[in-house]
């Protein structure tokens, strides 16, 4: 069987990268930095676990992290390294990469193994088309999005080996002066059912309430484009939708006065539909659309607030 | 005083490449080629530090085939001092580890860079790679994702970035790399006089030879890129009066299960 390392900065990542490894048929060790409980990746399928408890690796900084998993990928003779992709999965992959000359693949979507090869697909174009990537490489690097897969179900009796790794790692000239959490909004983008997404087609940040109103009618939440966001400043972050703001996957995506840029739609793509309202007919938002309305946004959302209320009546 | 390296990358206009309904390609013919966007936020960064360090000076470095002049002219009109532009047949089959490796290369080879600055990922192919693999190229820090407050106090870069736990406040003493969001800045638009004086600040062509490259040895294939079948499904609705337009997206919608 096939070693493959597996690292996530917290531990439901490293969970669903273990029962995907599974269902390939490889041997999933996972490497674990600092405290928390490492039995915990054992029973949820985890075949061994080295657990690296150094001071300079605590801030999972890219550099100490990229310097233990290439020093653990020597140890387990590992052939391939699944990471989960957040923030810090994605910058450790490719430092990881330059370390082993390996192929990294980013946020892949899918993974098989065709003929002895390893092959990916991922987003490619700003999700027009979807690449399919094999690295040639001797060891195989990829990250994958957060909930692509499902953890297998915890079981207390699994067996597995827990040891300590203390490779040699490089003191990052990087130094973590303050932590401190996004600004709380009580908004959970990521985890609504229900997007309304508003865009420059608002007027003013009072008008807001139209999508406000049809959220909370539909139980959802609202998000925004970057203008919103940033420029104008109605929204907060947490709002923010998009490449550097945060991706949704709601069973409907409402998109009200928002053009379709590619910046924003990377962070839509993954929904199960997606609706445009737009008073410009050819606005790029249409051309990802499963339903779209032409109009003026200002007409079209109360009327849609009160036609749902009364569907939700029937 | 501090010399800083912006990475651009030249992209096809991806809002404008068309999918070939038969064959799900795209079709990039008559796509026109330009500075990745989020490369500006990188430039943006680089110019507002020089803007506040006196004497500092930034190059902007890019790897490319034709027409590289004509888009790089975008980031010199921004206040890039001076391009350098690698260019090499034996670059034709460098991915996205060898192009890395290449610019890490001519970062070495100037001699007196302090910081390299690129984005988070490209316009076209979102590996997000590009600024960490440089950085272990160089054995140079890695700061990802700066997102606020960046500064220079003397010879240490300080900033905050965007990680998955929430916001950190970062300190690293130069050379060092650094990616950036959009969350940074705003790109500035050059005025017209920018715009004229960019045509005549130095542009450097850099082959192989000069680098010192080796053997371009790529670790990933890409043999196919093309549009994914699910399709949505693109109904308009009658749009005329709004309040039927409404109403029939409500129908929709309940029979689409979503309410």
């Amino acid at each position: 069987m096939t070693n493959v390392l597996i690292w996530s900065p917290e531990p439901r990542g490293a969970f669903e990268l273990i029962a995907k490894a599974k269902e390939l048929s490889l041997t999933p060790v996972v490497l674990h930095i600092g405290a928390g409980d490492a039995n915990a990746y054992i029973q949820h399928g985890a075949s061994s676990v080295l657990v690296v408890d150094d001071a300079k690796a605590k801030d999972l900084l890219a550099g100490p992290v990229s310097d233990a998993l290439a020093a653990a990928v020597k140890e387990t003779g590992a052939k391939l390294v699944f990471l989960s992709g957040g923030k810090r999965g994605k910058e450790v992959a490719p430092m990881l990469g330059a370390k082993l000359h390996a192929g990294v693949v980013t946020l892949a979507n899918k993974v098989t193994n065709a003929g002895g090869k390893w092959t990916f697909e991922r987003m490619f174009l700003g999700g027009k088309t979807v690449a399919t990537e094999i690295p040639t490489s001797e060891v195989v690097v990829a990250t994958f999005p957060g909930r692509l897969f499902e953890p297998l179900p915890a079981d207390a009796g699994a067996k597995g080996e827990v040891k300590k790794f203390a490779p040699a790692l490089n003191e990052s000239r990087v130094k973590v002066v303050a932590k401190k959490p996004r600004k709380e909004s009580g908004v959970n983008l990521e985890a609504a059912t229900v997007v309304v997404g508003a865009g420059r087609g608002f007027k003013n940040k009072d008008d807001l309430k139209m999508a406000f109103d049809l959220a909370s009618t539909m139980g959802g939440q609202v998000g925004c484009s970057r203008p919103l966001a940033t420029d104008l400043g109605w929204l907060t972050d947490e709002y923010w939708i998009g490449l550097s703001g945060k991706e949704v996957k709601p069973k409907v995506y409402i998109a009200a006065g928002i053009s379709g840029q590619i910046q924003h739609t990377t962070g839509i793509r993954n929904s199960k539909l997606i609706v445009a309202i737009n008073s410009n007919k050819d606005a790029p938002i249409f051309k990802m659309a499963d339903y779209g309305i032409v109009g003026d946004l200002y007409k079209v959302l109360p009327a849609l607030n009160k036609a749902i209320e009364k569907q939700k009546g029937k | 005083m501090v010399n800083i390296a912006t990475l651009v990358k030249q992209s096809p206009d991806v809002e404008a490449v068309r999918i070939d309904p038969k064959s799900g390609a795209p079709d990039l013919s008559g796509v026109g080629m330009k500075v990745s966007d989020y490369d500006k936020n990188a430039v943006e960064a680089a110019v507002q530090l020089k803007e506040k360090n006196a004497g500092s000076k930034v190059f902007a470095i890019s790897l490319g085939g034709a027409k590289l002049e004509e888009s790089i002219k975008e980031v010199l009109a921004m206040g890039c001092d001076e391009a350098h532009l690698l260019r090499d047949a034996a670059f034709n089959g460098a991915d996205t580890a060898e192009k890395a490796r290449l610019l890490a290369l001519a970062v070495k080879k100037m001699g007196n860079v302090d910081l390299v600055i690129a984005a988070e990922e490209s316009l076209d192919s979102h590996s997000a790679q590009t600024g960490p693999r440089v950085a272990a190229e160089l054995g140079w820090p890695l700061v990802s994702y700066v997102s606020d407050n960046l500064r220079l106090e003397g010879n240490v870069l300080k900033a905050e970035r965007e990680v998955d736990e929430g916001i950190e406040e970062i300190e690293v003493q130069l050379p060092a790399v650094i990616t950036v969001t959009e969350a940074l800045n705003t790109p500035r638009l050059p005025a017209l006089m920018q715009i004229l004086q960019a045509k005549n600040k130095p542009q450097k062509v850099l082959s192989a030879a000069d680098l010192g490259a080796g053997d371009v040895k790529p670790v990933l294939q890409r043999p196919s890129s093309v549009a994914p079948k699910s399709e949505r499904k693109g109904i308009m609705l009658p749009s005329e009066n709004p309040d039927a337009a409404a109403e029939e997206l409500a129908k929709v919608l309940a029979k689409e299960g979503v309410i």
